[in-house]
């Protein structure tokens, strides 16, 4: 086998960076999770935006996602999620394989980033873990069209997200808080020690429709570096079964 | 209390005690943060004349490593010194950051000194690493260096011009101060028949090494803005350390390339400058 293949066979065996709040019934099969986001980092300025991810629960065991992301520091991206329940317990906890490709383009930068990630999730009444790998291709596009050396590949990237909420996440609740440490969200996967610090809150309303909030901070360092303040960001949405 | 307790408290309290771990700095910043530690920079550079190396030939050589470690033994780093000063091409050499391995400033002391002794004729330019800034050392770094976020300009017999710059990323970040001098000096890039940026931190995440895993880069957004400034500018050479292996990227046409260190795999890195940039490793 060509030694090419093998970062290609990986990169299909890897990614998917699931959101974890997802109660959805047979009889509401989509779910359609929006919001908006503003970002401050505090080397390269700050960075406003909107997300738009569509779920559905194409069977009980299986759920298939695609999003979109645009930011206003010239970034877009696209990002395609499968997930597989393994084993779901008596009480509700499950265990889930997730696996996600994300697609990121930053116009003004020429460049292009293309990750597939696999993850391992358990989702227990008060928590959530994920824990996985991802690969990543960061190409420049114009420069391998002229034939040059465009591509830098990152392979085996660690994942992580550990989530903890005060409610039982498993029966429905007007509202419910928690905390989330994570090297990534939707559509930004950091190296492992880039780490997010975050808030989260859901609201009930009436049918079928969840209010959400997120904030978090960014350190840049951590592990071995000395950590030193980066940024914040604030998440503000809907989640809507249908 | 369990063992696994015991086991907790003891591994804690040998972490916290080290003195070459900064285990609080893994989480919070306790000495400067990179923007007052640029100001200083910064600072340092408005009341002192920008080094400019006049008279170089139009081809010369640049020794180059990175995380040297000091630790008692100096012999790596004195073979590294030596072999720039022996070669007639060799311009001057530079330690691109990581000079220290725990607290206290005598590894700053020890590269001064060796510097002093081995470099007569030629000098060598340092930059800071994330080992420097532990135990709140970069007031060690600042009494014997100076200044981490600096340019020097090679002019050459036959009138051409290189420009060398130097960054502080100790902390995974250049900050908002230091990446807009970046962007100020290369817009300059036309005067020059080089330009060759230094940082210590690596920008990449490519491949692992036991001993350094894992550490961090810069952040995301920060990363693509820099390849996009060093892709935009055409840099010849962008150089690295901070994993303790070697590693070579083209991206953007620019080169990027990181250099070992001097204990584990001890290397150094040549850089030619002649009408085009190239570069060999040497081994120790």
């Amino acid at each position: 086998m060509k030694k090419a293949l093998i970062p290609l066979l990986l990169l299909f065996l890897s990614v998917p960076a699931a959101n974890s709040q997802e109660p959805i019934s047979k009889s509401h099969p989509l779910t359609l999770t929006g919001y908006g986001f503003y970002d401050f980092h505090y080397a390269t300025g700050d960075n406003g935006g909107g997300v738009l991810v569509l779920d559905w629960q194409a069977s009980p065991s299986f759920k298939l996602g695609i999003g979109a992301e645009y930011a206003s520091s010239n970034r877009i991206a696209a990002r395609l999620t499968g997930q597989a329940t393994l084993l779901t317990t008596p009480i509700g906890q499950r265990l889930t394989l997730e696996n996600s490709y994300l697609w990121r383009h930053f116009p003004s930068l020429n460049l292009q980033e293309f990750t597939g990630a696999l993850q391992v999730g358990w989702h227990a009444r008060h928590l959530n873990l994920h824990l996985g790998l991802c690969n990543r291709y960061i190409a420049e596009l114009i420069q391998r069209s002229n034939g040059g050396q465009g591509t830098v590949f990152e392979p085996m990237n660690v994942m992580f997200a550990i989530e903890g909420w005060w409610y039982n996440q498993l029966v429905p609740r007007q509202w419910n808080i928690g905390l989330r440490w994570s090297n990534y969200n939707d559509f930004v996967i950091e190296r492992v020690a880039n780490w997010f610090f975050s808030a989260k809150a859901l609201y009930q309303l009436p049918e079928y429709t969840h209010l959400y909030a997120e904030i978090g901070i960014h350190p840049v360092g951590s592990l071995n570096l000395t950590a030193s303040y980066d940024g914040w960001f604030l998440h503000l949405g809907a989640i809507r079964t249908f | 209390m369990k063992p696994q307790h015991l086991f907790i408290l003891t591994a804690t309290l040998a972490l916290a005690s080290c003195n070459r771990l900064d285990v609080t700095g893994m989480f919070f910043s306790h000495g400067t943060h990179t923007e007052d530690r640029v100001a200083q920079w910064l600072e340092w550079n408005d009341q002192h004349p920008a080094t400019v190396i006049a008279g170089a030939p139009d081809q010369y050589r640049v020794y180059v490593c990175s995380d040297i470690h000091l630790e008692g033994n100096t012999d790596r780093v004195e073979r590294f010194l030596r072999a720039e000063g022996a070669d007639s091409q060799g311009l001057f050499s530079i330690v691109n950051g990581d000079i220290a391995n725990e607290s206290g400033s005598r590894p700053f002391r020890q590269l001064d000194s060796l510097i002093s002794s081995h470099a007569a004729a030629d000098t060598c330019f340092v930059t800071i690493g994330n080992h420097d800034i532990y135990f709140d050392c970069q007031q060690y770094f600042q009494q014997y260096f100076h200044t981490s976020t600096y340019a020097v300009t090679v002019q050459t017999v036959g009138g051409a011009k290189d420009l060398f710059i130097f960054l502080d990323s100790g902390n995974a970040t250049h900050g908002r101060r230091q990446l807009d001098w970046l962007k100020q000096l290369l817009q300059q890039r036309d005067q020059y028949r080089h330009v060759v940026v230094n940082t210590h931190t690596c920008l990449f995440r490519t491949s692992y090494n036991y001993s350094t895993t894992p550490a961090a880069n810069l952040p995301e957004e920060e990363y693509y803005e820099l390849l996009d400034l060093m892709s935009q500018h055409q840099v010849s050479l962008f150089l690295m350390g901070h994993f303790h292996h070697k590693e070579q990227h083209i991206l953007g046409n620019v080169p990027y390339v990181m250099t070992s260190n001097l204990n584990e795999d001890p290397s150094y890195l040549v850089v030619t400058c002649a009408d085009k940039v190239s570069y060999r490793y040497e081994e120790i």
